[in-house]
C-alpha cells in the first residue's frame, strides 16, 4: 500500500481518537456540572422554602439553620462558579453544550443571589452580597476586579457572598437585571443593592464593606 | 465549532500526518537504515577543505583526512584569502608531501569549492568544511552508493563536536534529529540540501552541472536542486559519520540561520518548478511544500507560546497591583486551573511529547548515540523547551532581512566560510 494512504488512516485514526476522547472529556465534565448544578437548585429551592415557612407561616425553622444553609450555598454556587470559569477559558470542542449549561447556572445563580437577599434582610444577616457583573468581550479591568473579590473571599470567607455574572450572556433575567440597575458599562458591582459601577479598587472595596460591616478582618 | 478550533484541529492533523509518515517510513526501512552497499572498488576521492581563517580548526580537520582508511585520496586546501595563520600551517603539510595547497583571493565557500573542483583530479569530490572533521571510516561508507550510476551526491551523517555552550547543546539534539530525517529522506528520494561536511559528489556531474553557485547564499541547497532537476539522486549514509563545529553563541546562530532560511527561500523561487510537480515525486508533492506549512506553524506555535506567556504575565502583574503578593490566592488560582481537567488539547499534546520522546529516541537509535541517552538529559530538555521559540526567531529574522536585503545585496560579501 502507497505510504501516503498509510499515513492518512494511521493519522485519521489517531486524531478521530483524540476527538472523540475530547468529546467523552467535554461531556463528561459538562455532565459533572450538571449534576452540581441540579444539586444547588435542589439546596436552593429547599432553602427557599424553608425561608417560606419562616416569613410566610413563622414556623420553628431558626434563623440560625438558615444562615447555615445560606452560608454553604454561597460556598457551593462559588467553588461551582470557579469551575465554570476555569472550564470556560479551557478548549473545546462541544461550545453549544456548555453554553446552555452556563445559562442553567446563571439563572440558578440569580435565584441564590435573591434567596441570599431576602434570608439577609429577614434574619438580620451581617454578611455582604456581592453580585459582580462582567464581560468576556469588551472588559478592560474585569480580570483586576475578578482577583480583588477572590482576595476578598479568601480573607472574609462566609462574611461575602460572590455572584458573577456575564453581562453578555443574553439572558431576559440578566438583562431585566441591567435594566432595573441601569448597568451599562463592566464590571459593575451591586454591594448589598448599591450599585458601584467601572472597576473598585481593593482600598475601595474595603471601605465599602466596612460600612456595611466593622467587625471584618479587613476593616 | 469556533473557527479557531478548526484552525487549531487543522494544525495539529497537519503535525501529527507529517510525524506519521517519517515514523512509517523509519518502520518500513527499520532494517536497512544502518546498512551501506558494499564497495566493489574504491576509486581516487578528491577532498577539497575550503578555508577562510580557519588557523583553529584546519588542523585538525587535514589530520581527520589523514586518519580516514581509504587507499586512494588526495586533499586539497583552498585557501581562500585568508589573514590568519591558515596559509602557514597548511604549508607544514605541504612539504610533507600530505595535501595539495592552493591560494586565492576572497571570494566566499562557492568560489573556492569550484576553484578546488578544476584542480581536482577523483572521480569523486568530497567538500570537508575547515571546522568539520572526518571519522575514519567515512569515505568507505559512502563510496558504495556510487556504483548506481544513477547517483550523483552522497550526504554523510554530521554531529556536533564537543558541545558545550546551550546554544550547541540545542543543536547537538537538531543535529541527531536532522541524521534521522536526511535518512528518511534518503529512502523517499528527497533530499534537498548537500552540506558542506563531508558530503561527497561524482565530480563529473558537478562538473556538468557547472559547479557551485557563487551567488548563492546557500550553495549546498542549490546544487542539489541542480542536481535533482538534472535526474541524479541523492543519497545518504548514516555511518560516515563527520563531527562538526557549530556556532556556540546565540549571535553565531542567528547569523548562520538567517544565511540558511534566507538561502532556503531564495532557492524555493528560483527551483519553483519542483513544487506540486509529480516529477520530483514525494520532494515536490509533500517535502518542499509542508516545510512552508511547518514554518507557519512553528511562528503560530511561538505566537501562541508567547502570548499565553504574556497573558499569564499580565495577569499576574495585575494581580500583584491590585492585592499584592499573596501566596494562597496564587495556590488557589493554581488548583483551579488544574482542576479543569484533561480536554481534547491534553490529548494532542501527549500524542505529541509521545511523538517527540519516540523521534528522538529513533534519532539517536539511528545515529548509534544510545550510549549516550541517560548523559545528555540536559541537552533534550534545552531542545524541547527552546527550540521552536529558537528556530521561529531565526525564520523571522530571516524574513526579515529577506525584506530589507532588497534587490541591490544578493549575497554576503566575505562571509566566513
Amino acid at each position: 500500500m502507497n505510504i501516503f494512504i498509510k499515513t492518512t488512516i494511521v493519522t485519521t485514526a489517531i486524531f478521530a481518537i483524540g476527538i472523540i476522547v475530547g468529546l467523552w472529556l467535554g461531556q463528561e465534565k459538562v455532565s459533572a456540572f450538571e449534576s452540581e448544578l441540579t444539586s444547588l437548585r435542589g439546596s436552593i429551592e429547599n432553602t427557599e422554602l424553608q425561608f417560606l415557612f419562616l416569613d410566610v407561616l413563622g414556623s420553628n425553622v431558626s434563623c440560625t439553620y438558615l444562615l447555615k444553609q445560606a452560608n454553604n450555598l454561597g460556598a457551593d454556587s462559588e467553588n461551582l462558579a470557579k469551575q465554570i470559569e476555569n472550564y470556560e477559558t479551557s478548549e473545546k470542542i462541544d461550545e453549544a453544550a456548555f453554553k446552555q449549561l452556563k445559562s442553567s447556572y446563571t439563572t440558578l445563580l440569580i435565584k441564590d443571589w435573591l434567596t441570599m437577599e431576602k434570608i439577609k434582610t429577614t434574619c438580620n444577616a451581617t454578611y455582604v452580597t456581592v453580585l459582580y457583573f462582567y464581560s468576556n468581550n469588551n472588559c478592560g479591568r474585569c480580570s483586576e476586579q475578578a482577583i480583588v473579590l477572590s482576595y476578598l473571599k479568601q480573607k472574609l470567607g462566609e462574611n461575602i457572598m460572590t455572584f458573577a455574572i456575564d453581562g453578555d450572556i443574553g439572558l431576559n433575567v440578566v438583562s431585566a437585571l441591567r435594566e432595573a440597575y441601569s448597568i451599562d458599562i463592566f464590571p459593575t458591582l451591586i454591594i448589598n443593592s448599591v450599585v458601584h459601577k467601572g472597576y473598585v479598587d481593593l482600598n475601595q472595596t474595603k471601605e465599602i464593606l466596612c460600612d456595611y460591616n466593622n467587625n471584618l478582618t479587613i476593616c | 465549532m469556533e473557527l479557531g478550533a478548526i484552525l487549531l484541529l487543522g494544525t495539529m492533523y497537519f503535525m501529527l500526518y507529517c510525524s506519521v509518515f517519517w515514523l512509517l517510513v523509519y518502520f518500513e526501512k527499520r532494517k536497512e537504515i544502518r546498512i551501506d552497499p558494499i564497495p566493489t572498488r574504491f576509486p581516487l576521492i578528491s577532498i577539497i577543505i575550503p578555508s577562510w581563517n580557519a588557523e583553529d580548526t584546519i588542523k585538525a580537520a587535514i589530520d581527520s583526512c589523514l586518519a580516514l582508511d581509504y587507499p586512494k585520496k588526495e586533499i586539497i586546501v583552498v585557501n581562500d584569502g585568508s589573514t590568519d595563520k591558515t596559509k602557514e600551517i597548511c604549508e607544514g603539510y605541504v612539504k610533507k608531501r600530505e595535501i595539495k595547497l592552493l591560494n586565492k583571493t576572497n571570494g566566499g565557500k562557492a568560489s573556492a569549492m569550484n576553484y578546488g573542483l578544476n584542480h581536482a583530479k577523483g572521480e569523486f569530490v568530497c567538500c570537508l568544511d575547515s571546522d568539520s572533521f572526518f571519522k575514519p571510516q567515512a569515505l568507505r561508507k559512502m563510496v558504495g552508493y556510487f556504483e548506481d550510476s544513477a547517483v550523483g551526491a552522497v550526504t554523510s551523517s554530521m554531529k556536533v563536536y564537543n558541545p558545550r555552550t546551550w546554544i550547541q547543546m540545542i543543536q547537538w539534539v537538531e543535529y541527531i534529529f536532522a541524521i534521522y530525517l536526511r535518512r528518511m529522506m534518503h529512502f523517499m528520494n528527497c533530499l534537498y540540501v548537500i552540506p558542506g561536511p563531508g558530503s561527497t559528489y561524482r565530480r563529473d556531474v558537478l562538473l556538468e552541472l557547472g559547479g557551485f553557485d557563487e551567488h548563492s547564499l546557500t550553495e549546498d541547497m542549490d546544487i542539489a536542486f541542480k542536481i535533482q532537476k538534472a535526474g541524479y539522486r541523492i543519497t545518504n549514509s548514516i555511518n560516515a559519520e563527520v563531527d562538526t563545529i557549530t556556532p556556540d553563541t546565540l549571535r553565531g546562530l542567528i547569523k548562520q540561520r538567517i544565511r540558511w532560511y534566507a538561502g532556503f527561500c531564495d532557492n524555493s523561487i528560483k527551483y519553483k518548478s519542483f513544487f506540486l510537480n509529480p516529477k520530483y515525486g514525494t520532494l515536490g508533492l509533500f517535502v518542499l511544500p509542508t516545510s512552508f506549512i511547518w514554518v507557519g506553524v512553528l511562528f503560530a506555535s511561538s505566537i501562541t507560546l508567547i502570548y499565553n506567556a504574556l497573558g499569564i504575565l499580565i495577569t499576574a502583574t495585575k494581580a500583584y497591583f491590585a492585592v499584592g503578593f499573596d501566596f494562597n490566592l496564587l495556590l488557589a488560582k493554581i488548583s483551579e486551573m488544574l482542576a479543569v481537567g484533561p480536554t481534547y488539547i491534553t490529548w494532542f499534546a501527549v500524542i505529541f511529547l509521545l511523538v517527540s520522546i519516540l523521534v528522538i529516541y529513533l534519532g539517536l537509535k539511528s545515529a548509534g548515540e544510545m550510549v549516550n541517552f541517560k548523559q545528555k538529559y540536559k541537552f533534550y530538555a534545552l531542545h524541547l523547551v527552546g527550540y521552536t521559540i529558537l528556530i521561529s526567531l531565526m525564520w523571522f529574522l530571516a524574513l526579515s532581512y529577506l525584506a530589507v536585503r532588497g534587490k541591490s545585496e544578493k549575497t554576503w560579501k566575505g562571509t566566513k566560510i
